[in-house]
This record gives structure tokens, sequence and C-alpha cells, in this order.
């Protein structure tokens, strides 16, 4: 019996995978989806934020509205024919006939006796405080 | 070769070439390297489009802050009636929806919505409260369009019409404060730009740009309203009073120069301003723009002057003979007596012309009138008030110029002023000399500036020295006198009264009068000027029966509200 003496084949190396087109076509098309819902992530977005912006400004055109309204009816409820009517009809106050003078021992106040309405902010008005990164900001010594 | 001749037709054709490659090179560079920046700026505006926005118009406040004029936010609603051409229930609909945010009834909006004779779009509802406007917004009605828009409120009502003025329809200021300051109150428009679409519509998400709007400044007034309304109701009375044909009355603090209050009549109301019609007249401030002759209140700057030279003194006296005569022509008193021997206080206590035309002898006509141009007299108080008039006065320097015209410009006549520029003479008197520029306005308070009036000194017009006695005179003219009816009870009050006929093209309408009185108050220490005019009274001509007591009403209650106290009030100390 003859013995084939040969020698056996080497292992062969592993070999690559072979470029498989499925693949290909499915990475591509996984890459292309993901980019158009970016994109319509991302248009999304922008509509979004458009349209909060378009909230925020129509929000703030009403409050500017609202304190011009305010501030004519804080005008209308001091004006001088108000405040007549009301001494006279309300509180039954007459013109004085004769005036009387008294002398207190206190300093009179300075300026007008009433606010202006419209050109002095209210003393008790604070400022909102800054968010904490705000403040890191500033406190950065590079701005 | 035959075929590599280069014939003049191969020629011919690459000269065409050349040129025709030429020009196209040629109009590249031109279009695309000379005027690149105006094809670029073109091909912009193709697609760009900008809409202005206006910004808010800063309010007219008075000396203490309180607003006299300021704007609220409203809407005007425009109806398209294409929405609805072919859909009656829809306009019907329209109706009853929006009726009770315009205060009107459903049906007859339906029927005007349905009237074609107004076109396919018009305006419905002007100046709808912004609350409704918004609601009217949010309701998308069809056919129903709301634009936003700002108008004017006037919370003091009619007060000071002539001073504050009006705006036109496009927000412009018209007349008064609001037209002299409109750059400083109307602010600078914002715009958007967008890119547009063809037809000329925004392009969602497409590019934009906000420029912001700067807002208008706010001005402070030196007017205090509570004076202002004071002077307003006792004018309107006076007038009704007397049967007048208008009048002025005017409160400056003389050491300041600053205008308290400032009305006169004929005038507007701001509630009830059409500007379809308007009655022109009605809108000018004639305190500032009508000339009249001051008469006697111009003795007080002819005895200033006489005093200033040291040419008499209050004891010095004259002989009134009752006439005088000047240039071939008789001059007589205003009641046609003769005092004989008389002071020169009593020169002015009985308004003697016969005095005055001896002053102006002493004084001469050039140092005369170089004196009364040195009161402001013939030149702008520049005042900032529009319209303002100059006055009229001709000197000896002048052609046409002739003696008697020295002796009838001593008492006041043959000279024109405004009543602004005598009551900021008569001020110089008293204040201790100093000639002050008048003004209306005390600050102005921008977005990101403001500018405070100070006052200004134009030149002095008589000494510290002539003004006290001036002052000690004008208290002795009105306290001197018994009875006299601008005194005012607890207070050291003086003044003149000025009586004059009115001018007219013709010479001076014998039968008709202006009736003047200028007073301040406390003579120690003037807290006020006042000017009162009443034009053509009926029931009596004389400054001192008319114009008089008009001063004597307002001052006590203008002293009351300045805090000046009487001089003979006494004090009652707390806990005692």
């Amino acid at each position: 019996m003859a013995t084939l003496d040969r020698l056996a084949p080497p292992a062969s190396p592993p070999v690559a995978q072979a470029w498989n087109p499925r693949r290909a076509i499915v990475a591509a098309l996984f890459a292309a989806v993901t980019i158009a819902l970016l994109q319509v992530v991302q248009s999304s977005s922008f509509a979004h934020t458009g349209q909060k912006l378009q909230d925020i400004e129509a929000e703030r055109t009403r409050l500017s509205a609202e304190i011009h309204q305010l501030e004519a009816e804080v005008a209308a409820l001091s004006s001088l024919d108000r405040t007549e009517r009301a001494a006279r009809d309300r509180l039954g106050m007459v013109p004085a006939v004769r005036l009387e003078y008294v002398s207190v021992g206190v300093e009179a106040p300075a300026g007008a006796l009433l606010p202006r309405p419209l050109i002095i902010a209210s003393p008790g008005a604070q400022r909102q405080p800054l968010p904490w990164w705000q403040t890191l900001l500033q406190s950065l010594p590079f701005r | 070769m035959g075929h590599g001749r280069f014939t003049w037709r191969v020629a011919l054709l690459a000269l065409v070439l050349v040129v025709s490659t030429g020009g196209i090179v040629g109009r590249l560079v031109y279009v695309q390297i000379l005027h690149h920046q105006h094809y670029w700026l073109e091909a912009q505006a193709e697609h760009l489009d900008k809409r202005l926005v206006h910004s808010t118009r800063g309010a007219i406040l008075d000396r203490n802050g309180f607003p006299l004029a300021t704007s609220v936010d409203v809407f005007d609603v425009y109806i398209d009636r294409r929405a609805w051409r072919d859909d009656p229930l829809l306009a019907r609909e329209v109706a009853f929806e929006l009726a009770p945010l315009i205060n009107d009834q459903p049906e007859p909006l339906f029927t005007r919505l349905l009237n074609e004779s107004g076109g396919p779009v018009e305006l419905i509802a002007s100046s709808v409260d912004f609350s409704a406007g918004q609601s009217i917004e949010s309701l998308r009605l069809a056919g129903v369009v709301v634009a936003g828009g700002t108008k004017r409120y006037y919370p003091e009502g009619d007060v000071a019409s002539n001073l504050l003025g009006f705006l036109g329809r496009d927000h412009v200021g018209l007349a008064g404060v609001e037209a002299d300051y409109d750059d400083v109150l109307g602010g600078t428009p914002g715009a958007i730009y967008f890119e547009r679409d063809g037809g000329g519509r925004p392009i969602a998400f497409g590019r934009s740009r906000i420029e912001p709007g700067r807002p208008g400044a706010d001005i402070r007034l030196t007017i205090d309203r509570y004076i202002q309304r004071l002077i307003e109701t006792e004018l309107d009375f006076q007038i009704r009073d007397h049967q007048a044909s208008g009048g002025t009355i005017m409160v400056m603090d003389p050491t300041t120069g600053a205008i308290l209050a400032m009305a006169s009549r004929p005038s507007f109301r701001l509630s009830n301003l059409s500007l379809d019609n308007p009655d022109l007249n009605l809108y000018r401030n004639r305190a500032v723009t009508d000339l009249y002759e001051p008469g006697s209140v111009l003795k007080t700057m002819t005895m200033a002057t006489a005093l200033d030279l040291e040419l008499v003194n209050p004891n010095t006296t004259y002989y009134d003979s009752g006439t005088v005569e000047k240039g071939g022509y008789t001059f007589k008193n205003w009641d046609f007596s003769a005092h004989g021997t008389q002071t020169m206080t009593q020169l002015l206590q009985k308004s003697l012309n016969t005095g005055a035309i001896w002053l102006s002898d002493q004084i001469g006509a050039t140092r005369l009138y170089e004196s009364i141009h040195r009161f402001g007299f013939g030149e702008s108080t520049h005042s900032g008030l529009g319209g303002e008039a100059e006055g009229l006065m001709r000197t000896n320097k002048d052609s046409g110029w002739y003696p008697s015209d020295l002796a009838t410009n001593s008492y006041g006549q043959g000279i024109a002023a405004t009543p602004l520029q005598v009551i900021t003479a008569f001020s110089s008197v008293i204040n201790g000399g100093n000639l002050m520029r008048p003004y209306i306005v005390e600050e102005i308070d921008g977005p990101d500036s403001k500018r405070i009036f100070e006052p200004v000194i134009v030149r002095r017009a008589i000494s510290e020295k002539t003004s006290a006695t001036m002052v000690k005179m004008l208290n002795d003219v009105v306290d001197g006198v018994p009875a006299h009816r601008a005194q005012v009870k607890g207070y050291h009050v003086g003044g003149k009264t000025g009586t004059t006929l009115v001018s007219i093209p013709t010479g001076y309408a014998l039968d008709s009068t202006l009736a003047t009185f200028v007073g301040f108050a406390p003579a120690e220490d003037p807290a006020f000027v006042m000017l009162v005019k009443i034009d053509q009274p009926q029931d009596d001509p004389l400054g001192g029966i008319v114009a008089a007591p008009v001063f004597g009403r307002l001052a006590p209650q203008i002293l009351s509200y300045l805090n000046v106290r009487p001089y003979d009030q006494p004090l009652v100390r707390s806990g005692q």
C-alpha cells in the first residue's frame, strides 16, 4: 500500500472576510437614514426654537403693553381730576377757607412729595441674581 | 497646403471671436469687480425685505414726574371682504364674534361687513384696547387682520393742550412740545430684515435679522400740573365772566426762568381733537406766538432804567399837569387826570403816562432803547418753544422813527412783545437784575442718557440795588394802594397793571382793550411771577379791574401749594 507521503497542506491563514456587498449596502443605508434623521431632528429643533422665540417675543410684547397700560392706569388714578372728585364726593372734603401752619420738629421731605411713577424705579426692586454659571464665568481671569 | 492657409475669412472669424470674448470678459470685469458692491446690493434687495418697527414714544411729564402725555399699545382692526364674498354665513359668524370685542352690535356690523362700498379692505375699528386686540388675533377670524400701534393718552385730560400739542396719524408731532421735541420723543424705529419669496412673503426659516429701535426719551417739563390746572380753570372762568375773546396766564419762577404754568385761550381740547377739519388758529401757543403792546407794564422797565442810571430815586418828584406835548402830539394820562407834584412811586401807583414820558426825557432815546433791548424786547427768548415771535420795536436808529415814538414807547405803546417776553423782562426787574432764559424742559431722560437743563443767565439787565428798589416800589404799587384788587391777605405782593387798546391794521380799536397785570409774591423773596392778560373784556376795559383780581385769587393758592408761609401767620409749635 503505497503511502502517500505528502505533506499536509499548510493550515490556511484565516481568510479575511470576503467583501460583502449586502453589508455595504446596509451600512450605506444606515448612514443615509442617520444623516436624514439628523437633518429632520435638526430641522425640527430649529423649528421648535423658532416657535419658542416667537412665543417669547410675543410674551415680551404683551408684557411691555401691559406695563404701558399699568403706567397709564397709575397716571389716571393719580390725576388731579380724580383726586379732587374723590376728595369732594367720597371723603366729603371742601377747599380750605383758612390755612393753619403748624411747625413740627421734623425735617421736611426733600424733593417731590409723591413718587415719579414713570421714571424712578421702586427702591425695593431687587436685581435678579445671576445664574451660577455666569458667576463662574465672571470669576475667570480671562473673558 | 491648402488646408493650413490662413485666409482672410479665418482671420475675420478669429477677430470676431476675440472681440466678442473680450467684450464678455470686459463686461464681467465691469459687473463682478468694478461694480461688485452695487450689483451685490441689488441682488440682496431682490430677495431681502425690511419691515419698520415703530419705537415706543417717550412720555411728557410735569416737573414732579406726573405724566401729562404717555403712550399705550392698541390695535387697528381691518377686514378683507374677499374672505366671505361667496359665503355670507361666514360673514355673520365673524360679525357675531368680532362685535363684542370692538364695542359694536353684531347686526349692524354684519351689514357693514357685507357692504362693499368701502372697497375689499377696510379699517373697521381703530385704537382697540391691547387685550381686546390680542383676543381678536387669537380668534384667527377669516378676513380679519389686526395691526399693532400706539395711542397717545393724556391722564390730566385737556390740561396744557396748547403747550403739549398733538400727534398726526403717522405719530409725528404736529404742534406744541410734541412737535418741538419730536426727534427726542419719537426715538428711532427698529427694523426686521428677512428673506422673502417671489410673492414678497417671508420665507419660513429663511435668514432674518432684527435691528432693534431706540425708544423715545421721556421729557420732564418745568410745568407743574397743579398750578397749570389752577390757572386754566381760572382763565376759562374769567373769559366767560367778562365775555372776553381770549386770554393768557403764565407763571414763572423769577430766579431760574422756569415756566411753572402757561395757558392761553382760545385753544383746542385734546379730548375732542379733530384732525379731519382742523382750525389752525386754535393750535398755536399764543403765549409765545402772538404779539401785543404791553402798555403800562412797560413803565416798570422805564422806571428801572431811570433808577439804574441814578437819574431818579423813589422819592424824586415831577409835576404832572395832565398833558405833555411831544413831536406835535399831545399826550394825556389814561384817565385824563392831572395830579400835580408826584413822586416816582406815585407815578407807578397811578400809572401816569406823563410821568413815563418825563422819565424818557431824562433817560434819552438811545439809553432807553438800549435798556429795553437789555430786558429782552425785540429778540427771541430762545425758550425752545416753536413759533416764538421776536417782537417789534422801532428805535431812534431806525428809519421812520419820530420823537413822539419815544413818548408812546415809554409807557408801552408802539412796542409789541409776546407775553413770554414781558414776564421774562418783569422777572429780571425783581430777581436781582438778571435776564434769565425762560425754559420749559427740565430734563430729557433717554434710554441711555440723561440731559438736565440748568437755568441760564442771558445778561444783566439792571443792578441788584436797582432791582431791590423796584421790588419795594412795585410792592407799594399794590399794597400801598387801598383796596388794590391784587392784594393777598398775609403776603406782601407787588405788580403793575396795564391796559392797552387793541391794535388793528388801521390803528387802534377804541372800544376794545387788553387788560393785563403782572405781579409777584411774596415781595421778600419772590417765589413766582404771574402774568394775566384778558383780551377784549366786555364789561370793563381796565387791567386793574379785570386782570388784577385774577392774580389776587390765584396767588394765595399757589403760595400755599409752594409752601410759602404768610408773613403774619403765627406759628403753632408742636407740643404747645
